[in-house]
């Protein structure tokens, strides 16, 4: 019986997320385009571009290994796994133990699956961008992890079960705590969140593995057709996840409480209202961000991971940790 | 941390990710212009730039550049502390007793990281 419902259930979750992340692409474009005072293209833009994509031709370099091609099914492969793991607005398909650690594994495994693809193009544009990635992806997965980790341990100490699990997030919601460090401490890891959601989804300053003016899309340069097709998808698919992370820890509230309702009427509205506030959480973290910022060069991203951002984090993690020892009453 | 289950769960997921994208592709073949192997690159070496040897604009990446920088760097620290080892030594038993708690150090930071 779970078999039927993990599969329909991560199916549908799939058709569902594809459709409302590209529909975030094409708001994020229109949107900004809108700031910048230009027209921008048509929300439906990113699914015409999609299907565009399908249908080219794929052009795959002479010096290319088979990785090349294998590496955008792995992408999507590990991103629809995501799915799986992803809270959206109720627990994930799969809750288990420690489906926290099996997120951040993913999310990790599908950087490396876009470096792998990048480094068997052979093209040393792609050579510099995944290098770019994966120092990004050790600079920022650190202040990210410490946050989600402190809170995670702030709320075991309300007395949960399965304090690794997502599902911790919407049995008790950080505010609740309501101590004044707490909220404060809660406010600086917010801010570490969506930093690290702006570099997990590479736009505004961490637009730098894949600078389109310098490095030619850097992982990306030879990749064309179905195999950039599956890229993008992935991408896109990546982005709601993350963001869905941010939601699930920092606005869990659900609204089919307050309406009295259950069954799947109840899971259609969480699950709309959660799409609603992770564009929210993407409009703020990608759009403004990516407007209001320029690429940043590969040493000041590192060096602002290092010296402003993990500091920061550090210093939310010791306002919870004194407010859990009680050291100021 | 997982159960049996769940890692046998996280394996389902997996293939139904790996099922649904290879089936993507494959559509995807079917309906799109085919595919050309052929070629130095797409977008790049249009211009005729030689791609084994230099990179616009990244021409200072030309060898091994981080590679050999951070061996360099790994050598370097290694011989100082072997020079500082020597400078301070004193042939007393709180020097050896310190070189062994390093030493332990050194080992545990390694299991803790490996294992």
């Amino acid at each position: 019986m779970k078999i039927l419902y993990v599969t329909v259930g991560l199916i549908a979750i799939y058709l569902y997320v594809s459709f409302a992340s590209l529909l975030w692409e094409g708001l994020d474009r229109k949107l900004v385009a809108r700031m910048q005072r230009r027209m921008g293209p048509p929300i439906l833009q990113p699914f015409y571009d999609f299907l565009k994509l399908v249908s080219k031709e794929s052009i795959i370099p002479r010096d290319a290994n088979k990785f090349f091609e294998i590496a955008p099914i792995l992408a999507l492969a590990a991103s629809i796994a995501l799915l799986a793991y992803t809270p959206l607005g109720f627990e994930p398909i799969l809750a288990t133990k420690g489906d926290v650690i099996v997120f951040i594994y993913l999310l990790t495994l599908i950087a490396f699956v876009r470096v792998i693809g990048a480094v068997s193009s052979g093209s040393p544009y792609a050579q510099i961008g995944a290098q770019r990635e994966i120092i990004m992806l050790a600079s920022r997965e650190v202040p990210m992890m410490l946050g989600l980790f402190t809170i995670l341990w702030r709320l075991s100490k309300l007395g949960v079960e399965k304090p690794f699990s997502v599902g911790t997030f919407y049995q008790y919601n950080i505010w609740e705590i309501g101590t004044p460090l707490t909220i404060v401490g809660t406010f600086v890891l917010l801010m570490v969140f969506l930093l690290w959601l702006a570099s997990e989804i590479e736009v505004g300053y961490f637009n730098i593995p894949e600078a389109e003016t310098e490095v030619a899309e850097g992982p990306m340069a030879e990749y064309s057709g179905r195999h950039l097709a599956l890229f993008k998808l992935s991408s896109a698919l990546k982005e709601f996840a993350s963001a869905s992370l941010v939601v699930a820890i920092f606005f869990p509230w659900g609204v089919s409480g307050y309406l009295g309702l259950s069954g799947v009427g109840a899971v259609i509205l969480d699950l709309v209202f959660h799409t609603l506030k992770a564009f929210a959480v993407l409009f703020v973290s990608m759009s403004i961000f990516r407007a209001i910022t320029g690429r940043l060069r590969i040493t000041q991203a590192v060096s602002m991971f290092w010296s402003r951002i993990l500091p920061m984090s550090l210093i939310g993690v010791v306002l919870l940790v004194i407010d859990v020892l009680g050291v100021i009453a | 941390m997982f159960g049996y289950w769940d890692a046998l769960y996280f394996l389902y997921a997996f293939l139904i990710g790996l099922i649904i994208s290879y089936l993507l592709m494959k559509w995807a073949e079917k309906v799109s212009m085919g595919t050309r192997r052929t070629g130095d690159g797409t977008k790049i070496y249009i211009s005729g730039e030689d791609q084994d040897k230099v990179i616009p604009h990244f021409e200072h990446l030309s060898g091994y550049f981080t590679g050999r920088h951070v061996m360099w760097g790994l050598i370097r620290g290694v011989h100082r502390m072997f020079l500082v080892f020597r400078r301070e030594h004193t042939g007393l038993l709180t020097d050896y007793v310190a070189y062994l708690l390093i030493t332990i150090a050194i080992v545990l930071g390694a299991l803790v990281i490996g294992g």
